[in-house]
């Protein structure tokens, strides 16, 4: 009886099958497919937003450490890449202060200069030397001129096999025979111990204004002429006495020298 | 000691003077001379003193022996003058730099003149002595903190 009640159902279910699906050829069964989609749709959409933010989460872990890697990698790359950018930023301003000196050596062609490093400066505040990796084996003797494209520097003051000692302009013990370019007044430059000297002995009737340029005269022997100083700062000059003073700016920041140029083959007569 | 002073000496005539204020570099070596001169006996602070003015003399434009007589000076006159401050006043290097420094700067000019170069006391005074109270002071503290250390250890080395 059992077994007949089997049968029985799984008739009635295999023609209720076949109505359906002759239903849904025919269109006649699209309202309740409609009706059944309506219902489950929201259902749907409910599951797979949550298993889509579960699916997220697993990736997530799985991608993590393969992330991990990669901004290592990056941060390496970073690290690189600064490091080759201030390596080219140096060329850059050696490329730039090697080109100014070219230009000078070009501007002044019977000058016999040999480029030099600063690597040195005197340990004592109230003195202005600086110490270059040039020497004796480089030709270099004591009183030869110091300069840069800018300007004048100083003097050689002692020579060693493989360094020199260089006077700056600005100490006080170092005096340059100077003119002023446009007048032709002649003075002499003493250091002050900053950037700034004093072009002394200028007479009062000789004309001065500021921004002129000054340069080497070459009076006394121990400058070449005609080596840029600098420019008129100030000028002070009074009725009482023989001589103007004259402050001048030197063309030379003293503080950033990093490079010279010596003038080989000028003999001082000191 | 020796490599001590010679390090000293290169780091006053080449790094310091990317740290200058002014065109003024701290005086590196007089601070550690005054530091060990207070620190220890005041024959230790001369020998130091003499030894690395020596040195700085040797890298100097200055007439030889300038240094090493103001630094002699310098240590001199700040040990005298805290000989009955505590060790560990805080204020103690301050002041000792303060003192040193001036006496150092004043000696070294002295020394100039006598030596026949032009001296301008305003711009000695203004460009450099000020400057310089003003940078040592500071730069003392990491000095004395390092040599306190070394001298505790030293001490203890000949104790035992």
């Amino acid at each position: 009886m059992l077994r007949n009640r089997s049968i029985g159902l799984a008739a009635i279910v295999l023609v209720g099958v076949l109505v359906a699906t002759l239903l849904h050829a025919t269109g006649y069964f699209q309202p309740i497919e409609n009706l059944v989609s309506t219902v489950l749709a929201p259902l749907q959409y409910s599951f797979h937003w949550i298993s889509a933010r579960i699916g997220v989460g697993v990736q997530t872990l799985r991608d993590l450490s393969s992330l991990q890697a990669r901004v290592l990698e990056l941060e390496g790359t970073i690290d690189r890449l600064m490091i080759e950018n201030v390596r080219l930023r140096e060329a850059e301003i050696e490329l730039a202060d090697l080109r100014q000196q070219l230009n000078f050596k070009r501007a002044n062609p019977t000058y016999d200069l040999l480029a030099a490093e600063v690597i040195g400066r005197d340990p004592s505040n109230l003195l202005h030397y600086i110490v270059i990796d040039r020497g004796t084996q480089d030709g270099i003797v004591v009183g030869m001129p110091v300069v840069t494209a800018r300007g004048l520097v100083g003097r050689v003051t002692s020579a060693y096999p493989q360094s020199a000692r260089v006077i700056l302009i600005t100490d006080l013990s170092s005096s340059v025979n100077a003119l002023i370019q446009s007048s032709r007044a002649t003075g002499l430059i003493q250091g002050q111990g900053r950037q700034k000297l004093l072009m002394r002995y200028v007479e009062q009737g000789e004309q001065v204004e500021i921004g002129d340029i000054v340069l080497t005269s070459g009076l006394g022997g121990n400058f070449p002429k005609r080596l840029v100083i600098g420019q008129v700062a100030e000028v002070k000059s009074n009725n009482v006495d023989m001589f103007q003073e004259v402050w001048v700016e030197s063309a030379v920041d003293f503080d950033r020298l990093e490079m010279v140029l010596v003038v080989l083959g000028f003999a001082s007569t000191d | 000691m020796l490599v001590l002073l010679l390090g000293v000496a290169m780091l006053q005539t080449t790094t310091l003077r990317w740290f200058s204020v002014g065109g003024v570099v701290p005086d590196l070596m007089l601070v550690l001379v005054v530091c060990w001169g207070l620190l220890r006996e005041w024959r230790d602070g001369l020998t130091w003193a003499l030894l690395g003015g020596v040195i700085l003399d040797l890298l100097s434009g200055g007439p030889f022996g300038a240094t090493s007589l103001s630094l002699t000076g310098a240590v001199t006159a700040a040990r005298a003058a805290t000989v009955s401050i505590s060790r560990d006043s805080i204020w103690l290097p301050a002041g000792a730099s303060l003192l040193a420094t001036a006496v150092y700067d004043v000696s070294y000019l002295l020394l100039l003149r006598v030596s026949g170069r032009p001296v301008s006391w305003s711009a000695g005074l203004f460009q450099v002595l000020i400057p310089c109270l003003v940078l040592n002071a500071p730069t003392i503290y990491p000095v004395w903190w390092a040599m306190r250390r070394v001298h505790r250890r030293t001490i203890v080395e000949k104790m035992g």
